[in-house]
């Protein structure tokens, strides 16, 4: 299914690509009349003259439609006619961890008109768990998206409110059943095993496609646990059906609506994870056009629709930019490989 | 040299040594991390070993049950009507073989009028109008792909 | 009801009723192609919507989405190919039907079958979708594999003579389904370092390959000398359907209805599986089972009134949950997006007025559905004239320009290729094509929830028969097989009597 919507989408992105080629021609028109600017640096020779882009921007989105970051990439992408006067088109190429998605980005031409909505685990994490050819060298990330905030969450008729509440089920004989959002190699599976490895409860995972269908399975009552990020848990959690036992951001966390939910760290458990997503580019990609698609991102960021459309949902956006999130990739590498073991 | 044969036969030999042959190549295709009793080469050994067991099954059906057809092999076989019949079905494939071949470098178009007049003259269609709407519908076909609906072809 | 009106008002502005009989068109023209899919139609078409109000917009998107699952009926039954995966149940007795003669006939009951069922569907929607939407949640891992398994059980019933071959065909189609990579535990399967190969192989490929080229090969023996038959323009629109029919066909109508509501509401499943189903059913309770399969003009309305009885269901988890029932309205789904609207648990409350619209709309596109293909029918019943040296380049041409633009690569019509040719012995071999396409269908929904179900059960099997929903399809199942097995057995000793 989720295979004919990438075809499918695939075909939308060509269509638009040659609606846009002819829209793109008369604007090529007025460009050609000034001589292309001197002096710029090779590399993309023609390309990289003012008018870039002029055709349509592909950006291949790893994770399934519907989810945090298919929401929030899509919202962003709907700016693109309006600023960048091309339009901007999601491919999901879903499976394998987010290496499909991966490898098809990297497959396709270093123009700038490709890409990918990363994120810190296909380097950190996934690597541990399926052979993979890429590395950090062959991204270049460009700004950030947003935070992933995963939380814990339980169903509300449980009873179970907080960590101390699992644990006493789990040791009533239980075995917990936990939702994760993907397999091995994916990181809210990774975090939620590492967290129940860590209070050395009984637990085993039950491997969905995607956060929604993790959470519909927690109130369809078919798990105990599910692990979710915004903005998948919100409305079920402010109808009072689930609880938020708790978060891996070292800080806790504050969503409209549901008010704080404390971290695990606060509830002396020592295990953290600050998951993030991040436009990226091949690192091949002319810097003037890594330019201004990040100036383009950070535009989309500053329009107040766009802002609330983020503060509706309970998020806000990242503006991380390219130095930072490739420290917080290495970081988070670091601490990946103190909790892989506990998984493997 | 006579042969007795039916479908069951044939087929069931066949899918007995294609299931053997991937049973043996699954520990080598899919290499798996999981340590469970059911992980990813769960449905693969079910599906395969399935093909394997009832494979078997259609062959001694074939064998025991079902009426067999006589195939006597001589040199005037290969003479026979058919025989031609059998390699007639086998050149149209390599029609379109060949034409998988020449898609790439040809283009959609060219090669595609190639297939149609090749399909045709096979077929023996006489009448020259005939031949005027299948190129016209490759005519067509890239026509509104490429222009209306902008989806590209090779 | 103050929601109700407020829809009704949005739905009765005029571009609306303009923009659901473009739709219909498009959709019945792509799903009448073989390759070309609905699915393929909506996405080519979201661009258009961009400057349309969201009701507009998604009603013309939602009028593809069921034209294209009506159209891909002629395909099956006018060339033996489906045009889409929602129609391969329509092969069985549509094309026996054309081959009798009875195209015209066979395409008509496809239409007033499709109709029906896209009505009820639509009614459906308007009025259950919140509590079909609860029911849903109950759906776990272990009623989606008894789901599978009851759908694995119909090859019982369409694996005519050999019941080995059936299930040797099933195995294939399992098989098949399993190249690429594994969602669940992310290892690589069967791809034979073919990097291309892991994103598993498309369903729209198989069914090209499967079903056009090996029917083209097929007929390579074909001599336009002797076999072609002229038939009159007349004829062709002669042959209507009668009174007795249509009420013969009445309980395979309101059967395949039910049955498409059921297994469209249900994720991850989709219009082609309830048509198999219904098809089934309609074929075990029928006191004539042994017409089916030979033109038999009740299993054309049992397929198409199940697949587009799935089309409105399919919206009920799309809406009410945010998990989309099927690929077609997955896309949609991107399409709701689009146009600011979230599907999800909320989205009701908030944007209320604009989905009573389109939910009031999709009772519009079915009845302007039946008013198109009228139109469309005479057209196309009379495409069975062509002499088949025409015909063969033409579906030929089709099947290759969709296989492309698929993925837009050309590895892909070396994979119809090897389809068509491995198809192509198969049916030489006297093998249905079916029970692949069923285990293709079903075999990722049954081996992720057996998965899941096993952990949940920690190993015990004991938890697909203390669940109540999981257990009566499983009895279901293993009933319906036993019952064809029975009526086999009474009919082969009435036989050597």
């Amino acid at each position: 299914m989720k295979k004919l919507m990438s075809l499918a989408l695939a075909l939308l992105m060509v269509l638009s690509l040659a609606a846009c080629g002819g829209s793109g021609g008369s604007k090529d028109s007025d460009s050609g009349s000034q001589p292309a600017q001197s002096g710029q640096p090779g590399g993309g020779s023609s390309s990289s003259d003012a008018k870039w882009p002029e055709k349509e921007i592909k950006i291949i989105q790893p994770w399934s439609l519907g989810g945090g970051p298919d929401v929030i990439t899509r919202q962003i992408a709907s700016y693109s006619d309006k600023l960048l006067g091309v339009p901007m088109i999601v491919e999901n190429h879903t499976g394998g961890s987010g290496t499909i998605g991966m490898n098809d980005f990297l497959e396709a031409a270093d123009d700038g008109y490709t890409l990918f909505c990363c994120n810190g685990p296909l380097f950190s994490l996934t690597p541990s768990f399926i052979s993979v050819d890429y590395t950090i060298e062959d991204i270049t990330p460009l700004v950030g998206i947003r935070i992933t905030e995963f939380v814990i969450l339980t169903q509300a008729s449980s009873g179970i409110t907080d960590i101390q509440g699992l644990i006493d089920y789990a040791n009533t004989g239980h075995t917990v059943k936990y939702a994760t959002t993907g397999g091995p190699g994916n990181d809210s599976f990774t975090m939620i095993s590492a967290l129940f490895a860590t209070l050395g409860i009984a637990s085993e995972a039950v491997p969905y496609d995607g956060g929604q269908e993790a959470i519909n399975a927690l109130v369809g009552g078919h798990v105990d646990v599910a692990i979710g990020s915004p903005p998948t848990y919100r409305d079920y959690v402010i109808n009072g059906e689930l609880n938020c036992l708790g978060t891996f951001i070292p800080e806790g966390l504050d969503v409209e609506g549901i008010g704080h939910i404390p971290s695990f760290k606060d509830q002396g458990i020592d295990i953290e994870f600050t998951g993030m997503d991040y436009f990226a580019v091949r690192s091949t990609v002319d810097a003037e056009k890594q330019e201004i698609l990040r100036d383009f991102v950070l535009k989309v960021y500053a329009e107040p629709d766009f802002q609330k459309f983020m503060a509706d949902m309970g998020m806000a956006a990242w503006e991380a930019d390219s130095s930072e999130i490739l420290g917080m990739v290495a970081s988070q590498t670091e601490a990946m490989a103190k909790y892989i073991p506990l998984v493997q | 040299m006579k042969l007795r044969y039916n479908t069951e036969i044939i087929s069931g030999a066949v899918f007995a040594v294609v299931g053997a042959v991937l049973w043996l190549l699954i520990p080598s295709q899919i290499q798996t991390m999981e340590k469970g009793a059911v992980n990813a080469q769960t449905l693969p050994r079910i599906a395969i070993g399935g093909m394997f067991i009832f494979a078997i099954g259609l062959l001694l059906e074939g064998l025991f049950a079902r009426e067999k057809k006589e195939l006597v092999i001589a040199a005037d076989s290969f003479r026979s009507d058919a025989f031609k019949k059998e390699l007639r079905s086998i050149v149209y494939c390599l029609f379109l073989v060949a034409y998988c071949l020449i898609i790439q470098p040809l283009g959609f178009v060219v090669s595609t009028v190639l297939l149609v007049l090749a399909v045709m003259l096979y077929y023996g269609a006489r009448k020259w109008y005939y031949y005027t709407i299948p190129l016209a519908m490759v005519g067509i076909v890239y026509y509104v792909f490429k222009v209306l609906l902008h989806v590209s072809l090779p | 009801m103050e929601q109700f009106l407020g829809g009704l008002s949005i739905l009765m502005q005029w571009q609306n009723l303009l923009v659901i009989p473009l739709g219909l068109a498009i959709g019945i023209v792509v799903g009448a192609i073989p390759g070309l899919t609905s699915d393929l139609g909506i996405i080519l078409c979201i661009p258009l919507t961009y400057g349309m109000d969201p009701t507009m917009a998604i009603l013309m998107l939602l009028a593809i989405y069921c034209g294209g699952t009506y159209g891909g009926s002629i395909t099956a039954i006018l060339i033996n190919t489906p045009g889409t995966s929602a129609n391969a149940a329509t092969l069985f007795d549509g094309y026996p039907m054309t081959v009798k003669g009875q195209a015209f006939k066979a395409l008509q009951m496809a239409l007033f079958a499709s109709t029906i069922g896209g009505l009820i569907s639509a009614f459906a929607l308007l009025f259950l979708a919140p509590l079909i939407a609860k029911i849903t949640l109950l759906f776990g891992p272990a009623e989606y594999f008894a789901l599978a398994v009851f759908g694995l059980s119909v090859i019982a019933g369409v694996s005519n003579n050999s019941i080995f071959k059936g299930l040797i065909g099933a195995c294939i189609g399992l098989f098949m389904a399993t190249v690429g990579v594994d969602n669940i535990s992310g290892t690589a399967r069967f791809i034979f370092g073919q990097r291309k190969l892991m994103a598993g192989i498309d369903l729209i490929i198989a069914l090209i390959g499967m079903f056009a080229i090996s029917e083209i090969l097929m007929k390579s023996k074909y001599n336009p000398k002797t076999d072609h038959k002229s038939i009159s323009a007349s004829a062709i629109t002669k042959d209507k359907i009668t009174k007795d029919e249509y009420r013969r066909c009445w309980k395979p109508i309101g059967l395949g209805s039910l049955i498409g509501v059921i297994i469209g509401a249900t994720p991850g499943t989709g219009g082609g599986l309830a048509a198999f189903i219904s098809y089934n059913q309609t074929k075990q309770s029928s006191k004539h089972p042994e017409t089916f399969g030979h033109g038999e003009i009740e299993g054309v309305a049992a397929s198409e009134s199940a697949n587009n009885g799935a089309c409105g269901a399919t919206m009920i988890p799309m809406l009410t949950l945010g998990v989309p029932g099927d690929g077609a309205t997955a896309i949609l789904m991107g399409a709701f997006m689009l146009h600011g609207m979230v599907p999800g648990p909320t989205l009701f409350a908030e944007q209320g007025n604009i989905l009573y619209a389109i939910m009031l709309g999709l009772i519009v596109v079915n009845v302007f559905m039946y008013i198109i293909g009228s139109g469309f029918t005479r057209f196309y019943a009379h495409i069975t004239r062509l002499p088949y040296e025409i015909l063969a380049p033409i579906v030929m041409t089709f099947c290759i320009a969709g296989a492309y633009s698929t993925n837009n690569r050309v590895y892909d019509i070396f994979i119809i290729l090897i389809f068509g040719i491995v198809a192509y012995f198969l049916r030489r071999m006297d093998f249905q094509l079916v029970p692949i396409l069923l285990g293709i269908v079903l075999g990722p929904l049954a081996e992720k929830n057996f998965r899941r179900a096993m952990v949940i059960s920690e190993g015990s099997f004991k938890i697909f028969f203390t669940r109540p929903i999981s257990c009566a399809f499983i009895l279901i199942a293993v009933g319906s097989v036993l019952l064809f097995a029975w009526k086999n057995y009474k009919s082969r000793s009435a036989k050597a009597k």
